[in-house]
């Protein structure tokens, strides 16, 4: 029983591959179970974004520090709409460095990943800008304090994954392609149209839900 | 392999007597656990007699039929929960004292006899349906109940008073169709027996809850949701209630009671409460009210009748008819009155009431003219 | 790092193919084995050790230090309710106790030892050799350490939250509680929520992708099956209490000033409620069901025999994994909220009853057709039972609307949690701690002491809490500082005030147990209850790569169940950190995966996210500082990763990723060794 007596039978496991994609990885269902984290998250901010909607009536609050006061300030869509615009394009460098990291094809990735920073950098910038369609400052009232969080916490999930690209393009540079990050690469992408997918929720939460109903 | 034999070997003594030991523990837990079901009921009934001396504020000595019929709730649950307890407790301590004892080295039990299995099993499927039975019961009793105590709220004939939450006290408002008969009071209220009561409550500052056992259960007072409450007292009597949101510093002494009386006492009362407040009749009295006219106490307090309009601390133009200050939590004596007057932030640390001090005479003249004030 | 990593990938490709197992290569490989998973010990190895056992254990004890000053706390809050109108605190330390009690208990003891003790013992019970993320691991404790000495500091410098655990708006915004005392409060909650978030991933990914060959998920011991259920758990409620906590501090913050609970600007204190118990709720299940996993195995090893309804059981904590996210409101009874929606709230609370009605007989069942080992674990199983039932019964007449108004934000209340806390969470854990020390330490505790440290703790724990039924119906609200000697509630306080004292002298003899028998225990031997999950089958206590051989599990009970010729894996690298991944349902050989070792990284980032929350408090510029530095110290991380630049594996990549969870690939059928 003890750990030196001789086993009998034996299942020999050295010519297994040593990473697998997706739902293989242990790595992958770390980045799955974060995503279910930051999902929760963005559901209870929208939550609050009710109930703060409930709270105020008429919805969104008059703007009665402008001039001639605001009674209906919807946010504007021209800067949200590019933005999301952008996020959507750059799926597809997206997508295509997620394929060539599963077929390894270390030129494609390092221009791919290149322009999906760009179009990181882009919507980063945009983002910026996009705050103003709101109308409000995020301490004049409860409306603008969830619209403001909502927009820069996923701000914030841009950023991260435009240092992640960063990171793993240093690398691919300096020290080629490999396994892990082949894996990597994949994972990244995945947390990429994670991103992109919330945000179309949430563009239609901000942008549309106070025009439209 | 012969490690194992060697460890066995080391083992035997020692085995021998925590299984001793263990056996006596188990008898003290037999005595303590069978034993614990009677000190439940015993030491419930302590409870009762606990609730039935001096004007205590228990849920389970009711004063209406709303705290009955909760009363009632409370036991019907008591006594399922209780005998549901017992049940599980006797399956656990027969099984202790029917068991065959077994030691580290005794060979698992894997593969069981499946006819055993199966009447075991049945008899867990039972003991599910049944406790399925009695929580079914216990939801059903639960919203009867709940329908019951709420059929006051239909009561056209109630009295409505206004209960505002204050950091730590509670301001108590009687609204009438004439603005000059409106009565404003604090931490005591009047009620007559046997008429619904309209409770408004709102908050000014934070969250606190309105409880009073012996007559209802609670209601928090959130900043924002003014809601009612309606309760009614069937026997005459002086009951105390107590915050019961923790609200901060002074959450302790956030008290209040609450007079039950013949409607015509209570039309007394009112009444009394509608004069403006009594003019000092001595020397000393009028020497008094000079004192707290002058002083800081009119920025908070209000007196009727006088400049004193101060609406952050209680209206005392009645406070000499008051059983308690300092929100329910002292008696209303005379030097109770010089203590608080004097420093109450050693009576009730952290609240907004300044220490004043007055030479003795002053003192002495306020207080006459504070135990004036019928 | 990189460049021998590779060096030791090339050794591995021509070491000699021979599958020869004799006493010698056995003994060679162990010696192997024994340098790659050497983890640096002292003073380095404080800040860059990476074993999930090293780990477990640190969550373990600091946990029941802060369980000790929670304790201590407890103590002084009842002193001063011994008698009426008493002054030994005064409302403002009564205050600040009875807040930092609570959150310390729920916050820094309960939820993190029962993570501790899964992360030490889910890799052994599921047979791999390190939890999957070793650094993140490392990072989850020291994060909650900063978190937990944030809180006492706080309260040394008089700065201790003093809103209650939990901290209702208005009373914890900034109009009523000016000071850093709330935000220590909030930023503390933040700082642990990320350790449990940390560990809940952990968990997750180990049980899923590193099980032994053969532990399908029907074979999955019931403790780790309740760390599972635990985990996810947290996963779905700990974001809700990060980001009201966070919102709070928003609001708080001098130059930001948000308005998300300000209702004079659309924000709302009923919703802090709705967040803070959508949270709260499935909180008090994320400590008990652990606890139940406890139950579960200590019942089936001391009753000598196979679990009554191991499939009802699983069922039952997924059912209240789920049904926990439906009760919250019914923290909120006394609130102005429609009656309808809370009597729905009743029925759901009722509901939950179920499946902790079935858990409860399931286990009844196996005590009574088992032979009983009477041991000091089974013994505080038994007080388990005596506790929490009751416990669990005052929780149904709390879940009554009409009772709950009566008996809502009273000390029944308070009985009610202590007894299923206490009952359900900390006497399974006690009896845990009895039965797996032998593992953890090698030696076992004294039974004597055990059973007077039980005995102590039982009659203390009645004498405390006990009374406080009575208490709480007769109006007694909690958190009252003092009261006023008309109430008639003194003598029944000072019987609790006793108690409590008796509580800590159980508590001072299980600290004597421990002490005395790290010293002069009895040699425990692998397995000393003769119980029959993984962890037993290696040395006590175990070698840092956990099995030098990974087992191939033969049923529920592995090793009751185990045959005489049943196989193990070889193959394994004995140079490289590797352990075998398996497939989710079946637990099929899919790929070798490569861990990391131990690294000095993650204290540093601990540092920097601790740095961040605590700088928030004073300046909201702490944000892009914080994440400058957050993203430096993360490029190293990634950077330094010994498991990088391993050339492919010749392409395999692609078909393997194609054999789905099936059959096993020819190549793992079982082989006979040539010995
Ligand atoms: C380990 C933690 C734990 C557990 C397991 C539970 C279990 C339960 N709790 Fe408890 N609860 C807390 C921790 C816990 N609670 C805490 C910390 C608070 C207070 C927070 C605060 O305000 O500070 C609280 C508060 C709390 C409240 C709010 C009280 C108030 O503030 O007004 C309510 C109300 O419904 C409630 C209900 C329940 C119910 C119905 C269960 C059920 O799950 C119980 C189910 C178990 C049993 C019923 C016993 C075994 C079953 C049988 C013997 C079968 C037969 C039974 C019947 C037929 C009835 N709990
Ligand atoms: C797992 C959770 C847990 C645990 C184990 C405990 C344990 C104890 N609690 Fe707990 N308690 C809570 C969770 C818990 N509590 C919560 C959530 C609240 C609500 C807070 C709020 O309202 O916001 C609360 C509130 C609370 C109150 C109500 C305060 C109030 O509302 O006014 C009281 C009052 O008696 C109390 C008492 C105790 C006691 C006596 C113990 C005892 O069991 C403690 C036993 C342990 C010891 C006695 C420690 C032993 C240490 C020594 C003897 C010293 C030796 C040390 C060294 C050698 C270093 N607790
Ligand atoms: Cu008001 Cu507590
Ligand atoms: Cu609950």
């Amino acid at each position: 029983m003890t750990e030196n007596a001789l086993p009998r039978k034996t299942i020999d496991v050295r010519d297994l591959p040593s990473t697998l994609f997706d739902y293989h990885a242990p790595l992958w269902w770390g980045n799955t179970l974060l995503l279910c984290i930051e999902t929760t998250m963005f559901g209870i901010l929208v939550a609050v974004y009710f109930s703060v909607r409930q709270n105020l009536s008429p919805f969104p609050p008059p703007q009665v520090d402008s001039f001639p006061v605001n009674y209906h300030p919807v946010p504007d869509l021209l800067i949200p709409t590019i933005n999301l615009a952008v996020l959507l394009v750059s799926l597809i460098p997206g997508i295509w460095v997620d394929l060539s990291a599963r077929r390894k094809n270390e030129k494609a990735i390092k221009i791919g990943l290149t322009i999906t920073l760009i179009f990181n950098v882009a919507a980063f910038v945009l983002r910026f800008y996009e705050f103003n369609s709101l109308h409000f400052r995020w301490d004049d009232n409860a409306y603008g304090s969830v619209t403001w969080t909502i927009l820069g916490v996923h701000m914030l999930h841009i950023l991260a994954l435009g240092c992640e690209d960063i990171y793993l393009l240093v690398w691919t540079f300096a020290k080629g392609l490999d396994e892990k990050h082949a894996l990597d690469l994949t994972v990244t992408a995945v947390y990429w149209y994670w991103i992109v997918g919330m945000w179309v929720l949430l563009y239609a939460l901000v942008y549309l839900s106070p025009r439209f109903l | 392999m012969n490690t194992g034999k060697l460890k066995r070997n080391e083992q035997e003594k020692p085995d021998k007597r925590k299984i001793l030991s263990a056996l006596i523990c188990a008898r003290l837990l037999f005595q303590k656990a069978s034993s614990k079901s009677r000190l439940f009921l015993f030491s419930i009934f302590a409870g009762l007699i606990c609730a039935g001396c001096r004007g205590s504020q228990s849920a389970l000595d009711a004063g209406g039929i709303q705290s009955e019929r909760l009363e009632n709730l409370w036991w019907i649950f008591f006594y399922i929960c209780a005998t549901v307890y017992l049940i599980v407790m006797a399956i656990l301590l027969t099984a202790l004292f029917r068991t065959k004892k077994a030691d580290a080295q005794t060979a698992a039990e894997i593969a069981p006899n499946p006819e055993r299995e199966k009447r075991i099993s049945n008899s867990v499927k039972v003991a599910v349906a049944v406790s399925l039975i009695a929580l079914f019961a216990l939801m059903i009793t639960s919203f009867r109940t709940g329908r019951a105590i709420n059929t006051l709220a239909q009561s056209p004939d109630a009295l409505s008073i206004k209960i505002k939450g204050h950091q730590w006290w509670w301001e108590v408002e009687y609204e009438d169709p004439t603005p000059s008969n409106n009565v404003t009071t604090a931490n005591e209220i009047h009620i007559p027996v046997g008429r619904p009561i309209k409770l408004e409550l709102e908050s000014n500052d934070v969250i606190h809850s309105f409880w009073l056992p012996n007559l209802h259960g609670k209601k928090d007072l959130v900043p924002n949701y003014p809601t009612t409450f309606y309760f009614q007292a069937d026997k005459a009597g002086t009951y105390s209630g107590q915050c019961a949101e923790y609200c901060g510093y002074q959450h302790a002494k956030m008290r209040f009671i609450v007079v039950a009386e013949a409607p015509e006492d209570f039309d007394k009362w009112i009444n009394a409460q509608r004069q403006s407040s009594a003019v000092p009749a001595t020397d000393l009295q009028k020497r008094g009210q000079e004192i707290f006219l002058t002083s800081v106490c009119t920025q908070c307090h209000t007196i009727q009748g006088t400049i004193a309009g101060g609406k952050v601390g209680p209206n005392l133009t009645h406070i000499a008819s008051q059983q308690y200050i300092a929100a329910g939590s002292l008696q209303n004596t005379r030097e109770h009155l010089e203590n608080w007057v004097t420093d109450p932030q050693k009576i009730k640390p952290g609240i907004r009431m300044p220490m004043n001090n007055y030479s003795k005479e002053d003192l002495e003249a306020l207080i006459e003219y504070l135990e004036n004030l019928k | 790092m990189n460049k021998d990593n590779e060096e030791k990938i090339k050794e591995e490709k021509d070491r000699k193919q021979s599958r020869l197992i004799t006493p010698e290569t056995i003994e060679a490989e162990r010696r192997e084995l024994e340098k790659t998973w050497f983890e640096p010990r002292g003073i380095i190895g404080w800040f860059s050790n990476t074993n999930h056992k090293t780990i477990g254990l640190r969550i373990i004890c600091t946990a029941f230090v802060f369980f000790l000053l929670g304790g201590i706390l407890a103590l002084l809050m009842r002193l001063q309710l011994t008698r009426p109108e008493n002054n030994v605190l005064g409302p403002d330390l009564y205050n600040q106790f009875f807040t930092t009690h609570g959150t310390t208990m729920m916050f820094l003891f309960a939820v993190p030892v029962m993570e501790g003790m899964g992360i030490y013992l889910v890799p052994l019970m599921v047979g791999t050799r390190n939890v999957a993320f070793p650094r993140m691991n490392a990072l989850g404790y020291y994060v909650y350490l900063i978190g937990g000495i944030l809180l006492y500091v706080g309260l040394i410098l008089n700065v201790g939250p003093d809103a209650g655990w939990f901290a209702y708006v208005p009373l914890s915004g900034p109009e009523f509680s000016p000071g850093k005392r709330i935000d220590l409060w909030s930023q503390m909650v933040s700082l642990t929520e990320i350790a449990a978030l940390i560990g809940a991933v952990e968990i997750i990914t180990t049980v899923f992708k590193q099980r032994a060959p053969g532990m399908s998920l029907n074979r999955i011991p019931l403790f780790v099956w309740a760390q599972v259920v635990t985990a996810f758990m947290i996963i779905f409620a700990m974001p809700a209490v990060m980001l009201a906590s966070s919102l709070l501090s928003m609001d708080r913050m001098m130059n930001i000033s948000t308005h998300f609970f300000n209702q004079a600007e659309g924000g709302d204190p009923i919703l802090w409620q709705h967040l803070f118990w959508f949270f709260g709720h499935p909180e008090v299940y994320i400590i008990f069901i652990p606890a139940t996993g406890f139950v579960s195995m200590i019942i089936t090893t001391f009753a000598r025999r196979k679990t009554f309804g191991y499939t009802a059981l699983v069922l039952t904590m997924i059912a209240t994994g789920f049904i926990g996210f439906g009760v919250w409101v019914h923290h909120m009874f006394a609130t102005p909220l429609p009656q309808l929606g809370q009597s729905i709230f009743t029925a759901s609370s009722m509901l939950i009853v179920i499946p902790n009605a079935v858990q409860l007989f399931c286990w009844l069942a196996t005590l009574w057709a088992g032979r009983w080992n009477l041991k000091t674990p089974l013994i505080f199983v038994l007080g388990f039972f005596a506790i929490f039932v009751m416990g669990g019964l005052t929780g149904v007449m709390l879940a009554s609307v009409p009772l709950n108004l009566q008996l809502h934000d009273t000390f029944f209340v308070v009985a009610h949690f202590h007894y299923v806390l206490i009952g359900g969470a900390v006497f399974p854990l006690f009896g845990a701690i009895y039965f797996w020390f032998p593992k953890f330490t090698g030696k076992l505790l004294s039974e004597k002491a055990g059973i007077v440290n039980f005995i102590l703790l039982f009659v203390g724990f009645n004498l405390v809490f006990f009374p406080m039924h009575i208490l709480g119906l007769n109006g007694m609200p909690r958190r009252v500082y003092t009261y006023i000697p008309e109430t008639g509630w003194a003598n029944l306080n000072v019987l609790a005030t006793i108690g409590a004292g008796v509580m800590g002298l159980g508590a001072l003899v299980f600290i004597g147990n421990v002490l005395y028998s790290l010293k002069r225990g009895a040699i425990a031997g692998e397995n000393p209850w003769g119980a029959d999950t993984l962890e037993w089958s290696v040395s006590s206590p175990p070698p840092e790569y956990n099995f030098q051989y990974i087992p191939v599990v033969q049923g529920r009970h592995a090793i009751w169940e185990k045959t005489e010729d049943a196989a193990v894996v070889t193959g394994l690298s004995v140079k490289l950190r590797e352990t075998l991944s398996t497939t989710i349902q079946d637990a099929v050989p899919e790929h070798k995966n490569q861990l990391a070792g131990p690294t000095i990284i993650p204290f540093l980032m601990s540092l920097v996210i601790g740095g961040v929350f605590i700088g928030f408090i004073f300046t909201p510029w702490a944000m892009p500082v914080g994440l400058t530095a957050s993203f430096i110290v993360l490029f190293i991380w990634f950077w330094s990763n010994s498991t990088s630049h391993r050339p492919f594996t010749h392409g395999k990549i692609q078909e393997d990723a194609k054999k789905e969870d099936g059959a096993p690939p020819a190549q793992l059928k079982p082989t006979e060794a040539n010995v």
